[in-house]
């Protein structure tokens, strides 16, 4: 498991990037991810590119950083799904938190 | 020693003349009485030069030349005649028939040196210019040999495409034989359409060397259902490592997944691509955003993509730079806006209207560069054709998980890849690896270790929820959860039943029903909607599911 994060150059998009599975494994990392108060005013991308797959606990996690950050529903966006993981952010209605491409 | 045919009928003279060539050089003399003689002799000893009689029995010396010089090879062999004749004619007539020259008798001895030297100095230079042709000859066959072989490879390099009419046109021309273009189409094992148009820098066989690595990646990737950032990165890469500084490749890489409905673009250095919707109007034009793959070092290398929402029928014309910049006659150029404009304002045929336009502009059948045209309708692709046989030998296994592992290891991800590693279940080892997880954690969080997930609330019962969850794990004792995986076959289909039973109380997912804003509860619904059947019993100690390998 391994979350990387990173600014854009002008400091206004920030992307995190998560390699593998996304389960209950990944909490402490991806907590720690967001935990910079540096980012709250960032944009925030979640770039699934290298996810394999998501669980439900990755979802409450999803959820728990966009409540801890205070951003409005479509504020943070989740892009390069895999079907497996945009299915699963389908079935869960996923799309009314989160902007999912 | 170089050997030379004295052909006479009288003996004095052969004699003579054979002595006065023995003091001349010390050639090999040879002799022939009559014409028809000449020729055997000719035959079995290929001399480098004859001396000729004209007046013969048997066959006479204009005869025997023509004989000779028919039979006689590449090689030119000297035939002078020797001769007391002086009428004009009579040696114009032997000349005619194929002789080379002639000496008077008596002869003089330098003028017979002289001309014997002169002729055999041609027919040394004669002998020189056949063996060079030869070689000439050798290595043209053995270049078309080569270039066959090369464009066979190319062939089978670039045959692995996807072209399926419904979805793609395309038309590729090229200079010279081998082509600076590429156009590599392949389905990825996620269902989506990947596409590279490429144009190298150059054209014929220097160009062309690229897109061979080129198209090995890009199948490899592409299978694979990669990322087309990611398959640019790689390309770029390696281009920047084969490829001769100054050569590169201008590129725009696709990915159309399954539905049809979203298209990502990675562009570099490529001319914008015109994107129309189903009535023919100009949606958008898509530009590139980066530079050519080959230039930039690996860390200055930006993979970011492109997104967009594709509505059904939308149509995507690529297209590289031969195109518009095509010259006619006056050498003015096709341009951007001609090109634009023949897209604009015909219909369904607008594709094959473009290459006509363009045809009818160049008025010539050569064109300049390469030039390549594709059309893309996007819509809902057509599904994989999955090769791989059912097997229809049925199997069970069991995995037990005891305290010990569920404290320390990470028992979901193990059991997922041993799943994955058996061929009739690699393909859907992402969603095994999901429903394992959820009815793992079902199973542990909420029957043995009796947690109530709604206590997940806000971010600090969330963290404290979970720091509780790791204490009630430390402490736990003698609790094991017991996988059964049962993998059968029916009515052709193959089915993967998935049982979970837990040493714990029971969980039968009573709580209330997930709404949009708890965290917690999404496990089920995830279950429930990739699987045939669930069902629960041994008052929620035990969880049945079945998946349909399709």
């Amino acid at each position: 498991m391994n979350v990387n994060t990173e600014f854009s150059q002008d400091n206004e998009i920030y992307t995190i990037t998560i390699d593998g599975s996304f389960d209950f494994n990944s909490l402490s990392s991806f907590r720690q991810a967001y935990s910079d108060d540096n980012i709250k005013a960032a944009k925030i991308v979640i770039d699934m590119r290298k996810t394999s797959t998501i669980d439900s606990s990755a979802l409450g996690m999803l959820l728990n950083m966009q409540r801890h950050l205070n951003k409005a529903d479509g504020d943070i966006s989740i892009v390069n799904c895999n079907p497996i993981v945009a299915k699963i952010f389908a079935i869960t209605h996923f799309g009314k938190k989160f902007s999912i491409s | 020693m170089q050997k030379i045919l004295v052909v006479d009928d009288i003996a004095t003279n052969r004699k003579l003349l054979k002595n006065t060539l023995k003091s001349l050089n010390n050639y090999e003399v040879i002799e022939a009485v009559n014409g028809l003689e000449a020729i055997t002799r000719f035959e079995e000893e290929q001399p480098d030069l004859i001396l000729m009689d004209i007046n013969m029995p048997e066959m006479d010396g204009r005869q025997s030349a023509t004989a000779i010089k028919a039979i006689e090879s590449d090689n030119y062999t000297p035939i002078i005649f020797v001769t007391a004749l002086s009428a004009e004619d009579s040696l114009a007539s032997a000349l005619a028939s194929g002789g080379d020259d002639f000496i008077s008798k008596p002869f003089n001895i330098e003028v017979l040196e002289s001309k014997i030297n002169a002729h055999l100095r041609i027919r040394e230079l004669t002998q020189q210019l056949t063996e060079k042709n030869e070689l000439l000859i050798n290595h043209n066959q053995h270049l078309v040999h080569e270039q066959g072989l090369i464009e066979h490879f190319f062939e089978n390099a670039l045959q692995q495409s996807f072209l399926d009419d419904n979805y793609i046109k395309y038309h590729m021309s090229s200079k010279s034989t081998f082509n600076g273009d590429v156009l590599l189409i392949k389905r990825g094992i996620n269902g989506s359409m990947y596409i590279l148009m490429g144009d190298f820098t150059g054209h014929g066989l220097t160009a062309a060397m690229g897109s061979l690595p080129v198209s090995m990646i890009f199948f490899a990737m592409a299978s694979k259902g990669l990322a087309i950032g990611d398959i640019a990165a790689e390309l770029n890469y390696q281009l920047l490592k084969v490829m001769p500084s100054g050569m590169f490749l201008a590129a725009t890489l696709f990915e159309l997944n399954t539905l049809g409905d979203t298209l990502s673009v990675w562009m570099g250095g490529m001319p914008e691509n015109y994107w129309l919707n189903k009535e023919g109007d100009l949606k958008d034009c898509i530009h590139s955003q980066h530079m050519p793959l080959g230039v930039l070092n690996e860390d200055e290398f930006d993979f970011s993509i492109q997104t967009f929402n594709i509505e059904k029928d939308d149509k995507i014309y690529l297209y590289t730079d031969g195109i518009t910049e095509a010259n006619n006659p006056a050498g003015e150029l096709f341009g951007d806006d001609r090109l634009k404009d023949t897209l604009l304002s015909y219909g369904d045929n607008r594709f094959e209207q473009v290459l006509t336009t363009l045809k009818e502009f160049t008025d010539t059948s050569e064109y300049e560069d390469d030039v390549s045209l594709l059309e893309i309708t996007c819509n809902e692709l057509p599904a994989l054709d999955v090769d791989e046989q059912i097997c229809t030998l049925p199997w069970h296994t069991s995995i037990s998980i005891s305290t010990h592992e569920m404290r320390s290891g990470n028992p979901v991800s193990v059991v997922s890849a041993m799943l994955g590693s058996l061929s009739s279940l690699a393909r859907h080892q992402g969603i095994l690896q999901v429903l394992i997880s959820e009815m793992y954690f079902n199973a542990l969080d909420h029957s043995i270790l009796n947690l109530s997930s709604s206590k997940k609330v806000d971010d600090d019962q969330f963290t404290e929820y979970y720091r509780y969850r790791e204490e009630m794990l430390q402490n736990l004792q003698d609790a094991s959860i017991v996988f059964d995986f049962k993998y059968y076959v029916e009515h052709t289909q193959p089915y993967l039943k998935i049982r979970i039973e837990d040493s714990g109380e029971g969980y039968q997912g009573n709580e209330e029903k997930a709404t949009e804003d708890l965290l917690h509860g999404r496990g089920l619904t995830i279950i429930n909607s990739f699987c045939e059947s669930v069902a629960f019993s041994e008052k929620g100690r035990v969880l049945e599911v079945l998946y349909l390998l399709s």
